[in-house]
């Protein structure tokens, strides 16, 4: 008997449900509009689950906590938007180089700082990638529906804990906060970490497999674990060897960069006669396709492209789908950063951005006569 | 498309304005198996500050919860009004006649006695008589985009049995505001 349930429910609800889905286990956070019914769903379903829900002093506790509950063995998260999220950067550089899976949910609001706390941007698609500092990769994942909030957040856990890597589930306020059907899966792929499992006193915790991926033990288990923020070698010490941290920084850079493939999710709305191609995520992906529909009916060969996975981002999968179109078009809720993107992968194409940063999402209007005016 | 509908519900903080968008759509997508989102609008106060939620309901899945063309707007104050005066061509417009008169008139702008019925009703409920149902109410009874049964369960699923009758009966009275 399926135990499937449909729900009518937020995005950020269904965010919630995908992590507990997946397998979460704590949660600790500092609530902030638009992404708090997170933490207040978390905090009710937790201890319902034997899990912990722990309500932190600020955001940099917050990312420290759910490291250190990680490091302990229990797959953790936390949500926030992006004053919070600015505050989570220099810990999440912690989770990058000690290889602690964890999922981080960033419900974009408008900004910059306090900025509009109900309203909607796509605004921190460049610090998803790039808010921390130093050489790194990251993984960011962005869904458009409460169903992809749901599906996406157990992916984000999944992609975590194969690749030891800290995951940023990416929405905004439109989605966040929107309502829809969506369905609690009873069966999803469920990914965990890779345990040691040779003698214990050879377990180095940073000496990958062949795949490029240490095997994880948790703190209290019989292996020795250490983490550390400064560049390390195999043994968790400290290693200030050029030779040792070439390789440390580019194996946790290529352990991403390399599945980029595995790591992709994209949706493609007719794209295969396109002139023109759109290239949105999130909720503008919704709009545009509504936009889409219009122009075609109008007799504008206009198609869509839209990334569910925006970082890696998904360069070949554009390129194919843009062969044959002759301009494209990036709207944002942002003054311009996705468009920087696809300007360096389509140099050849004409690129054009349409830019919306005033609190409001993009109209399906807006988009459509943008279309109209760049296809002349 | 003779089957998809798009109502606003605006006014403002704490009159739970989102709640009747939630309610209406969940009515929709749950128990009568459409398809339905519903979106907000609202600033940072708890109470008072326009706010507004925004409800698509459809046969077919929706590609963008934007509303287009509403097909009935509910304005609460007289600010939520002017907001979306300029849609009384296309939409149907309903106000509260006992807080704000406006200037504009027309066919489809209807005057309905929120807050004297939502009074008389609190005199027999209490503060469980709430002018989001009553809202819900006066758009189906001007067309029943979602039935009373459905609505009934809503109420049953969110609010319990008990509660679920004296909704039921705001509800009614919000249909007889503006049943011709």
């Amino acid at each position: 008997m399926s135990s499937e349930l449909i729900k009518f429910g937020q995005g950020n609800e269904a965010c919630a449900e995908g992590a507990f889905k997946a397998g979460a286990r704590f949660y600790a956070g500092y609530p902030i509009t638009p992404s708090s019914e997170i933490a207040e769903i978390a905090s009710r379903r937790l201890p319902q689950l034997g899990g912990i829900y722990l309500q932190m002093e600020d955001e940099l506790g917050s990312m420290a906590a759910i490291i250190g509950a990680s490091a302990s063995g229990v797959k953790s998260f936390t949500a926030t938007s992006g004053p919070g999220f600015s505050l989570m950067q220099e810990n999440l550089g912690v989770a990058i180089i000690g290889e602690v899976p964890c999922v981080v949910i960033d419900v974009q609001r408008s900004g910059p700082s306090t900025g509009l706390a109900t309203k909607p941007a796509q605004a921190d698609i460049m610090q998803a990638r790039w808010g921390t500092h130093g050489d790194h990769a990251i993984v960011v994942l962005y869904p458009s529906t409460v169903q992809e909030c749901f599906d996406l957040t157990v992916e984000a856990f999944n992609i975590a804990e194969m690749l030891r890597s800290p995951v940023i589930l990416l929405t905004d306020e439109v989605v966040g906060h929107m309502r829809e059907k969506f369905i609690i899966r009873d069966q999803v792929k469920v990914i965990d970490r890779k345990k040691p499992t040779g003698p214990v006193e050879k377990y180095l915790p940073y000496q990958p497999d062949e795949d490029g991926i240490p095997p994880m033990a948790a703190f209290g288990d019989k292996y020795r674990m250490r983490i550390t923020s400064s560049t390390h070698g195999p043994d968790g010490f400290t290693n200030s060897n050029p030779v040792n941290a070439r390789q440390m920084i580019e194996r946790l850079y290529k352990k991403i960069m390399d599945r980029a493939d595995e790591i992709t999710y994209i949706k493609e709305y007719m794209v295969d006669d396109a002139d023109i191609l759109i290239v949105a995520c999130g909720y503008t992906a919704r709009v545009a396709k509504a936009a889409v529909k219009q122009l075609r009916n109008e007799g504008i060969k206009a198609g869509l492209f839209h990334p569910l996975t925006i970082w890696p981002f998904p360069e070949k999968q554009l390129k194919k789908a843009a062969l044959d179109a002759e301009k494209i078009l990036v709207p944002e809720m942002n003054l311009g950063q996705l468009v920087y993107e696809v300007e360096r992968i389509l140099k050849e194409k004409e690129v054009f951005g349409l830019h919306k940063s005033n609190g409001q999402p993009l109209f399906v209007r807006e988009i459509v006569d943008k279309v109209k005016e760049v296809a002349k | 498309m003779s089957n998809d509908y798009q109502v606003i519900f605006s006014g403002e903080g704490g009159q739970g304005l989102v709640l009747a968008g939630t309610i209406l759509a969940e009515a929709a997508a749950i128990f009568e198996g459409k398809y339905a989102t519903q979106t907000v609008d609202y600033g940072i106060a708890s109470r008072g500050g326009f706010a507004m939620s925004e409800v698509k309901i459809s046969d077919e899945e929706i590609d963008c919860p934007e509303l287009i063309e509403p097909d009935y707007i509910v304005a609460l104050t007289e600010d939520a009004f002017n907001r979306f005066e300029k849609e009384a061509g296309k939409s149907v417009i309903i106000f509260d006649s006992d807080a704000f008169s406006p200037a504009l008139e027309g066919d489809n702008i209807k005057g309905c006695p929120f807050t004297t019925t939502l009074r008389r009703l609190a005199e027999e409920y209490g503060n469980k008589a709430r002018i989001n149902v009553l809202a819900i109410g006066a758009v189906l009874g001007l067309k029943e985009i979602v039935s009373l049964q459905a609505m009934r369960k809503v109420f049953e699923k969110n609010f319990g049995a008990k509660n679920a009758d004296i909704n039921m009966k705001v509800l009614q009275a919000g249909i007889e505001m503006t049943r011709s």
